[in-house]
């Protein structure tokens, strides 16, 4: 028996693919009401995953939108690919995150000013929110973005390792400097302890030690301070942990995973990060001493102590509205839900730093982290790192390649500041 | 005669032929080369309309001291890493066309790092030569020797990429200089015993002139790769301690994707194009000759 073999004829192909093409755009049809938000992975889990619920779900129900994440897990990529999209005729994204170090005035002019939104339709009790953090987000006067997440450092500390090694907290700088060489020992299966440890890629660092002198790089009102003894006395007494051995001697290239694993490990006596760190450095299931690594801020000199209260060094994101958006009003209506009190305390639950005071004073929330009172005094005084201005993060790469080199004993530590004082300034 | 006429004359149907490739290569290489020319006599960024400043980016490039020492450290780099993997390709080249034990298997064993990913490769050796619990370092402090400080040393830190980089890359010139030896016919050196030449002298008589254009290959492109080299830097060292070990190609990504400054990375991307051209023509010319000379 002959068979005919199924021939496809030019007719049904088109027609077919005509089918499969309006197949295919009916569930877009159907999701019309979508809106972009783009970020970090972090930014999505904070606000739909964990013991706060999912603290878009109200929104969503009401405007009859849905959210579209697209998320990268590199702050430097999620720059890079937010500023390009920015600078299209039209972008699809609606909701932007924004990181404090490139809220720089040539950024922060690519975003919708909110003031006439925040007029219309303010959001709930805004002065709760951080004036620290507000501020850095004006432009001329006029509010481009809103503080959403802040990562604020603390001295993160072992404490059993001060147990073992019969050493009392400090309380003041001088005694801290004192507690990292005694905290730096070798144990007897060879296992090198190192009494400090952290990044050096990040001016916030470096600054966290230093405001126990009140040092800073610049001040907020664009002065380069870093030439003055108290960001270069701060620098000599790392170039001293550091001969001494107290800093590990990869200190320039160590990153904050190896940092998390020494800490679980007890390879470092203590760190400067996050207080949201604690979580993974007090986690059962990989930590070697869960609930025994703690944070506070550091302690001023004894010259300062009781005097002048330490200033925390803190970064964070902000809710901002591309300018070539073209669903604003909803985007806004999103921020509103997400920044408001129930909104913050969901997305603090879900792991988000709050930005606003009012959620740590909540019982629930200051249940689920040790640590909630402590950060919640060190962000009333905390500052950002650095001022915004264009060459900002050329700036910043400066003060780090300059405070290396006066750590490592590549300059001494005056010279480097000088240097940095300098080339800063050319910049400005 | 074919259909298109004499084939040794070209007819306009040879150069329709050639038309979708010629077209790829305008639309995916010239075009983007000319943009970023381009780009490199504006002051760019994002947010701010370009703005023609003629040749002031190559000006403030080729003035700044930190383009400068990336550019010693990608010189002293590529050299080393060059000369090392063609030493080293050459000599496991002679050793497996002498014939080894499993030679099947040991040539997998020398291509394998060719199918690791680089930044596995860095962190497998950044974990050897951490200055604490490292293989490398606990090895050097048993017997007594001074540890690597790729860390705190610039020197050290650009040995490490060196090596490195030679562990990575060095089944390419292996694979290039075997196949080629593979090629010489065993006459050549079978009349060269006859003759009386020692194994010193049929290296040099018979083996360096026969693989020259094989060499002058694997030299070029591990010239041209290497100049570019980023990935093994930026993971080792990020370029530090103090921008010290920064090469070009970072120095260019810094200015691109960190300063946003596009202006200044184009002009640095071009000055790359003309040191690798610069590099590349006595190769290239002599490779030439021998190739009109063998014809």
């Amino acid at each position: 028996m002959n068979t005919v073999a199924p021939v496809l004829r030019r007719r049904s192909f088109l027609a077919g693919s005509a089918a499969i093409i309006a197949g295919s755009a009916l569930p877009a049809a159907a999701q019309a009401k979508t809106l972009t938000a783009f970020g970090h992975r972090v930014h999505q889990t904070v606000a739909t995953t964990g013991p706060g619920g999912d603290a878009t779900s109200a929104w969503r129900q009401a405007a009859g939108f849905d959210i579209n994440w697209v998320t990268l897990g590199d702050v430097n990529a999620i720059n890079e690919r937010l500023l390009r999209e920015l600078t299209l005729p039209e972008t699809s994204f609606d909701l932007a995150f924004l990181l404090n170090g490139r809220a720089v005035p040539r950024n922060l002019r690519l975003f919708e000013p909110l003031d006439a939104f925040q007029r219309e339709a303010p959001i709930e009790d805004f002065d709760d929110i951080s004036a620290g953090l507000v501020a850095p987000m004006r432009l001329d006067g006029a509010l481009h973005a809103i503080p959403m997440r802040h990562a604020t450092n603390a001295l993160v500390y072992n404490e059993a390792l001060f147990e073992e090694r019969g050493i009392k907290l400090p309380a003041n700088f001088e005694e801290f400097v004192d507690a990292a060489k005694k905290l730096t020992f070798t144990r007897p299966d060879g296992t090198q302890v190192y009494g400090l440890a952290f990044t050096a890629v990040f001016a916030s660092n470096f600054l966290s030690v230093a405001r126990a002198f009140d040092g800073d790089y610049m001040t907020g009102d664009m002065k380069v301070t870093c030439d003055l003894p108290s960001m270069v006395k701060p620098m000599e007494a790392l170039a001293e942990l550091f001969k001494a051995g107290a800093i590990p001697r990869n200190f320039a290239t160590v990153n904050n995973e190896e940092i998390t694993t020494w800490m679980q490990q007890g390879r470092a006596a203590m760190t400067i990060n996050p207080y949201a760190r604690l979580v993974s450095y007090n986690d059962p299931a990989l930590s070697r001493y869960p609930g025994k690594i703690k944070a506070s801020v550091m302690p001023m000199t004894a010259e300062l102590a009781g005097k002048t209260p330490y200033a925390s060094t803190t970064e964070y994101w902000s809710f901002a509205i591309p300018r070539n958006s073209k669903n604003k009003r909803a985007t806004w209506d999103l921020i509103r839900s997400l920044s408001s009190k129930a909104g913050t305390l969901a997305q603090a639950r879900n792991g988000n730093g709050p930005v606003r005071v009012s959620t740590y004073a909540d019982p629930a929330f200051a249940s689920m982290l040790p640590y909630a009172a402590a950060e919640a005094v060190a962000l009333r005084t905390a500052r950002i790192h650095l001022p915004a201005f264009d060459n900002q993060a050329r700036a910043h790469d400066v003060f780090v390649e300059e405070s290396q080199a006066a750590v490592l004993g590549m300059k001494p530590a005056a010279r480097a500041m000088e240097d940095a004082a300098k080339r800063v300034r050319a910049m400005l | 005669m074919s259909a298109l006429g004499n084939p040794n004359r070209l007819h306009p149907m040879h150069l329709a032929m050639v038309v979708p490739v010629q077209a790829l290569l305008i639309a995916t290489i010239f075009l983007p080369s000319m943009y970023v020319f381009w780009l490199s006599l504006n002051e760019s960024s994002f947010g701010v309309a370009p703005k023609f400043v003629g040749l002031r980016n190559y000006i403030e490039v080729l003035s700044d001291p930190y383009f400068w020492r990336a550019f010693v450290n990608t010189a002293i780099v590529i050299n080393i890493v060059v000369y090392l993997e063609l030493a080293l390709g050459m000599a496991m080249a002679l050793l497996f066309a002498t014939g080894i034990p499993f030679r099947k298997t040991m040539i997998s064993i020398v291509l394998a790092p060719y199918a690791i990913s680089e930044v596995a490769a860095v962190v497998m050796w950044r974990f050897m030569l951490d200055p604490s619990i490292g293989m490398v370092s606990q090895t050097l402090t048993a017997l007594g020797l001074p540890t690597i400080e790729w860390s705190v040393v610039p020197a050290h830190g650009l040995a490490v990429i060196c090596a490195l980089s030679v562990w990575l890359h060095l089944p390419f010139t292996f694979l290039i200089l075997y196949a080629a030896r593979l090629a010489i016919p065993a006459d050549l050196y079978e009349a060269a015993r006859i003759d009386g030449a020692s194994p010193w002298r049929q290296f040099i008589h018979i083996t360096v002139p026969v693989l020259m254009p094989a060499i002058l290959v694997a030299v070029l492109f591990r010239y041209i790769f290497a100049f570019r080299m980023f990935s093994e830097v930026w993971l080792v060292t990020g370029g530090g301690p103090a921008r010290s070990t920064e090469v070009l190609a970072v120095y260019l990504y810094q200015e691109a994707f960190r300063y946003n400054e596009f202006g200044i990375a184009s002009a640095t991307g071009w000055l790359m194009v003309a040191g690798s051209i610069l590099l590349a023509i006595p190769y290239l010319r002599s490779l030439y000759k021998r190739t009109l000379t063998d014809a």
